[in-house]
């Protein structure tokens, strides 16, 4: 069956020779451009969603990067991110501009704490747990940065707003996560050997 | 012939980005508001005619700017409008940073292109997101057409008299990424390219003019 190729195909590259620290690096970075694809395809359908309010996000873009986290180290997640942040400023041209800026800073900061909740919660925490957190660190510093790059000090009244509803659609993206990371086939496949988790140091008994 | 079309086919990438950046550069130092917003008027016209472009979006934002600027008023009183006193310099001011902004984005819109190819071993990785997105992408269109052949193209396990909506939303991202993956997939080929030296000279003429002439609106301000 020609899935299985492609299984067979990825998967042999990475069972070529398990020792082999560099075909392993390879065959992860080689899953993060598939996720990467993932991420600006998602972002590319939210792109023609309907917006409650102009500046309001879905951040469906963000599933991949939710699932990422609990199968990769912390620099492959990192490219992710990168590349999902520079993927969606190429394809909609706002690569130099305050977009790009707010977008980027908001993604860091949310994989920094979804990151670090991770390493202290370890397999406590779920895809939701973790989108609720990223949700609400990647709204706040962009509408603290909205607020003073562009809007001004008298803006601070729709931080509370947008928080609300930035969570809310965190909550949104987490269930859609969770529901992916446990249905699909292509995380079963390709992505169960590798769990962040077991290499996280903090982790008892794993090394 | 489009105009991003024409900008993407004959000029390279880096030049491309360099370029808008050397228009960007007139652009934040000019201090004279009329001739800024001749050079404004001028980056938005290369961004309408390269990208289509959600107008009403721009102008809420622009809009909402400039009404958080003239919440802090400062300058002479214009006139008012709801209890809200518009000042002069609050409004500038206002009118300033939404040019600024908007500027920075449509110059975006032309000067950066999906062509482009960024260095080192992030760079790998990230163009080969691009690649994989675009196959994702190319099997989504197929969906949406209902073209069942492209479809069993894109989706090696989809048999013809099944029904895309009752595969479930899971299976299909799963089947299109799996053959997204998949190493017999075989890439579209790509036109073939005609490009003509003399459309080159001409898009690369006019695109310098284009740069030259965002400096000479900046250059002006020490004339007035």
């Amino acid at each position: 069956m020609q899935t299985n190729d492609a299984v067979n195909y990825v998967k042999g590259n990475a069972n070529a020779n398990p020792k082999d620290k560099d075909t392993d690096e390879h065959t992860r970075f080689l899953y993060i451009a598939v996720l990467g694809g993932l991420c600006i395809f998602l972002s590319a359908i939210e792109f023609v969603l309907p917006r409650p309010i102009p500046f309001f996000r879905y951040g469906l873009a963000n599933i991949p990067i939710l699932v990422a986290l609990k199968h990769f180290r912390f620099l492959q997640v990192f490219y992710l991110v990168l590349i999902k942040v520079l993927g969606l400023a190429i394809l909609n041209g706002t690569l130099v501009s305050y977009v790009f800026l707010f977008s980027l800073a908001g993604s860091l900061c949310s994989f920094l704490s979804m990151y670090g909740c991770i390493r202290v919660c370890a397999s406590r925490i779920s895809c939701i747990g973790l989108s609720v957190v990223g949700a609400f660190v990647s709204n706040g510093v962009q509408v603290l940065l909205a607020v003073y790059i562009i809007f001004g000090t008298k803006a601070i009244i729709i931080l509370p707003l947008l928080i609300g509803m930035g969570m809310v659609s965190g909550l949104v993206v987490g269930i859609c996560a969770e529901y992916y990371e446990k249905k699909s086939r292509f995380v079963d496949y390709y992505l169960r050997d590798y769990s962040a988790i077991e290499e996280a140091p903090l982790t008892k008994g794993k090394t | 012939m489009s105009t991003k079309y024409a900008l993407e086919r004959h000029i390279k990438p880096y030049l491309l980005l360099f370029g808008g950046i050397a228009c960007l550069v007139p652009f934040l130092l000019n201090e004279s508001l009329v001739l800024r917003a001749g050079q404004f008027v001028l980056l938005v016209f290369l961004a309408v005619q390269c990208k289509r472009i959600r107008l009403w979006y721009f102008v809420s934002l622009a809009c909402s700017i400039v009404f958080f600027a003239i919440l802090t008023p400062a300058g002479k009183s214009l006139f008012s409008v709801g209890g809200i006193i518009v000042t002069s310099q609050a409004l500038i001011e206002g009118v300033q940073r939404a040019m600024t902004l908007l500027g920075f984005t449509f110059t975006s819109l032309w000067a950066v292109s999906t062509k482009l190819r960024l260095p080192g071993r992030f760079g790998n990785v990230f163009h080969r997101s691009l690649l994989y997105f675009s196959r994702i992408f190319s099997a989504t269109q197929s969906l949406r057409h209902g073209n069942k052949d492209l479809l069993q193209k894109a989706i090696p396990s989809y048999k013809k008299e099944q029904s895309p909506s009752r595969m479930g939303l899971v299976y299909v991202l799963d089947s299109i990424v799996f053959s997204a993956l998949s190493p017999s997939y075989q890439e579209e080929a790509s036109q073939a390219s005609t490009i003509t030296y003399r459309a080159k000279i001409i898009v690369h003429i006019g695109f310098f003019l284009y740069i030259g002439i965002q400096w000479v609106l900046y250059l002006l301000q020490y004339q007035q």
